[in-house]
This record gives C-alpha cells, sequence and structure tokens, in this order.
C-alpha cells in the first residue's frame, strides 16, 4: 500500500480517455432523464 | 496498462462517445407524444365544447327559425289580405284614375283655352299699355289744361263771389221792392203780372148779390165765376141784363173790375155804370164785348 503511494503512476492519455468516457456517459444519461421526463417519468 | 487494457480503454470511449451522440440525437429529435396527446386532448374538448355550443345555437336558431316560420306564415296571410284589399282598391283607383284621367283631359282643354285667354289678355295688355302710354300723354295735357282751367275757375270764383255779393245787395232791393209792391197791393208772382198783362178770358157769369154804399149806388158785385174760370184781379168785365124771355133787349149795364178772386167766385168793384140801368142779382157779366 505504502508502495502504492509512493509510486502513483503517472497519468497518461489514457486517463484522460477514461475522463473524457466518463463525461459522455453522464452527458448520455442527462439527455435519457430529459426525455424520461419529458413523459412523465411513466413507462406505459 | 497492458495492451488489452488499452484496447478496451479505447474501446469503451468510443462506445460512450456513441451512447452520448444517441441520447442527444433522441433528445433532440425525438417527438414528444405526451404533449401532442395533451394538446390533441385540449381541442378535442375545446371542439367539443364547441360542438356543445353550435347544437344550442342550432336548437335555438331552430326554435327562431320556427318563430319566424310562423310569423312569416302570419305575415303571409296577413299580406295576402292585405293583397286581395289592396287588388280592389287598385280596381277602385283605376275607376277613379280613369275618371282623374277624363278631368285631366277636360282640365287640359279648359287650360289650353285659359292660355289662349291669356295669350289674348296678354296682347291685349299690350295694346292697353301702349293705349295707356297714349292717355298718359293725354292726361299730362289735360293736366296742364286743368291747372289752368283750375286758375281761371279761381278767378272765376273771385267774379262769382262779387256777382254773389251783387246779388245779396240785388235781393235786399227786391225785398224792399216787394215790401213796397205788397203795401200797394200789387201783384209780385211774374205768372199773375203777365196775365194781367194779357186780356181776360172769355168767360160769362151770373151777378151772385150786390153791394151798393152809402149813397145807394151799386159798390161791389158777387160773381159766379173765380180763378178756376180764369179770372184775375184786375180784370175788367161788362155787365149785361138779358131779358128773362130771350127777347132782344138786351141792356148794357156797367163795367167792372174784380179787385178779390176765389176758386169759384170773385168780387168785382163797379168801375163805369150806365145811367139808364141799375145792376141786380142775375145780371150777366162778361169779357166777350
Amino acid at each position: 500500500m505504502s508502495r502504492q503511494n509512493s509510486e502513483d503512476p503517472t497519468p497518461d492519455v489514457y486517463v484522460a480517455l477514461l475522463f473524457i468516457s466518463v463525461a459522455a456517459l453522464t452527458t448520455g444519461c442527462i439527455f435519457l432523464a430529459l426525455e424520461l421526463n419529458s413523459y412523465g417519468w411513466q413507462f406505459n | 496498462m497492458s495492451y488489452v487494457g488499452k484496447i478496451l480503454v479505447v474501446l469503451q470511449v468510443v462506445l460512450s462517445v456513441l451512447f452520448m451522440t444517441f441520447a442527444g440525437a433522441v433528445y433532440a429529435i425525438h417527438s414528444n407524444w405526451n404533449g401532442k396527446y395533451t394538446a390533441v386532448q385540449t381541442q378535442l374538448n375545446d371542439a367539443t365544447q364547441q360542438i356543445k355550443v353550435a347544437q344550442e345555437e342550432l336548437e335555438t336558431a331552430k326554435t327562431d327559425f320556427n318563430t319566424n316560420l310562423k310569423n312569416e306564415t302570419e305575415r303571409a296571410n296577413r299580406f295576402q289580405a292585405e293583397k286581395l284589399t289592396l287588388e280592389a282598391r287598385v280596381a277602385t283607383l283605376e275607376g277613379q284614375n280613369n275618371t282623374v284621367e277624363q278631368q285631366r283631359d277636360t282640365e287640359k282643354g279648359l287650360a289650353q283655352a285659359k292660355a289662349a285667354e291669356a295669350r289674348f289678355r296678354q296682347e291685349e295688355a299690350e295694346r292697353r299699355r301702349i293705349e295707356n302710354d297714349k292717355l298718359q300723354v293725354q292726361l299730362d295735357t289735360i293736366s296742364g289744361e286743368n291747372r289752368s282751367l283750375k286758375d281761371q275757375i279761381i278767378s272765376k270764383n273771385a267774379d262769382y263771389d262779387e256777382l254773389i255779393a251783387k246779388h245779396n245787395e240785388l235781393l235786399e232791393q227786391s225785398a224792399y221792392l216787394e215790401r213796397i209792391v205788397a203795401a200797394y197791393s200789387l201783384p209780385t208772382n211774374p205768372r199773375e203780372v203777365a196775365k194781367l198783362s194779357a186780356p181776360a178770358p172769355p168767360v160769362e157769369g151770373l151777378v151772385r148779390t150786390v153791394k151798393r154804399d152809402k149813397t145807394n149806388r151799386v159798390k161791389f158785385v158777387e160773381l159766379t165765376i173765380g180763378s178756376d174760370d180764369g179770372l184775375l184781379v184786375g180784370h175788367s168785365m161788362d155787365v149785361v141784363h138779358i131779358p128773362s124771355n130771350g127777347g132782344n133787349g138786351a141792356e148794357w149795364l156797367g163795367k167792372v173790375k174784380v179787385v178779390s178772386v176765389n176758386p169759384d167766385s170773385a168780387v168785382a168793384e163797379v168801375i163805369l155804370a150806365a145811367k139808364n140801368g141799375i145792376i141786380q142779382e142775375g145780371d150777366n157779366v162778361t169779357t166777350k164785348l
């Protein structure tokens, strides 16, 4: 554990890609939530 | 990181981006069926309400139409009756119209006659105007003559006043002379004077009574003739005695002068008496000798 804290890898491009992915997923969830909100959260 | 991990990270990024894209597309493009349902439901309610209102209006209009139809039917019946009345009235008015047209023709003829008369009167008026102008000229002339005649009248009035004064003076003189003539018992009537100057009419009469004076001589005699027989005061008559047997012994007895007359009698004064006879009652008097 202490070894890991002392050896934190340096964020690279893949970490940035993961952040982009998180942002894209969040945005998509917001769009879908808004869509359901327009129907009053009724599914049938 | 292993090579497979890197590939998975890249694949996750790609799929996340695709997920975000599709979700955005669905949100942006996808139609809102709930909103459309609500709008359509609202439109349906509005349409239903409008239909209800329209039905009520239809019922009202139907009622009004029936009422109007009834009223119009009654009105049509009334108009039909009025039509019959008006037709009868039209027939009457046509008769009156014919009468009026005849009267119009008559009046037209009269109007034409009046117009002709008016033209004639106008021409007559023109002629009279011309004559009036001429008469005006004559009037002016006559007015001038009238003024001169008025001047003459004024002068004649002065002469008349002078003559009146002279006349009054002569009247006073005449009255004075009449008083003198009356004082001497002379007639003043010009007719009597003219008769006195004329000879006595041929009359005969009788001596009714005699009046003697103090010496027993006959002074006055009353005669049976008077002014109705033409005698006047001043006439002289002869007295004749004719015998009663009608013989030729007529005797002249004298001359008398009438001094007073009445309609059927007169009084005469003996102015000349015969020496051989005496005037008596019943002797004749005459102016024929």
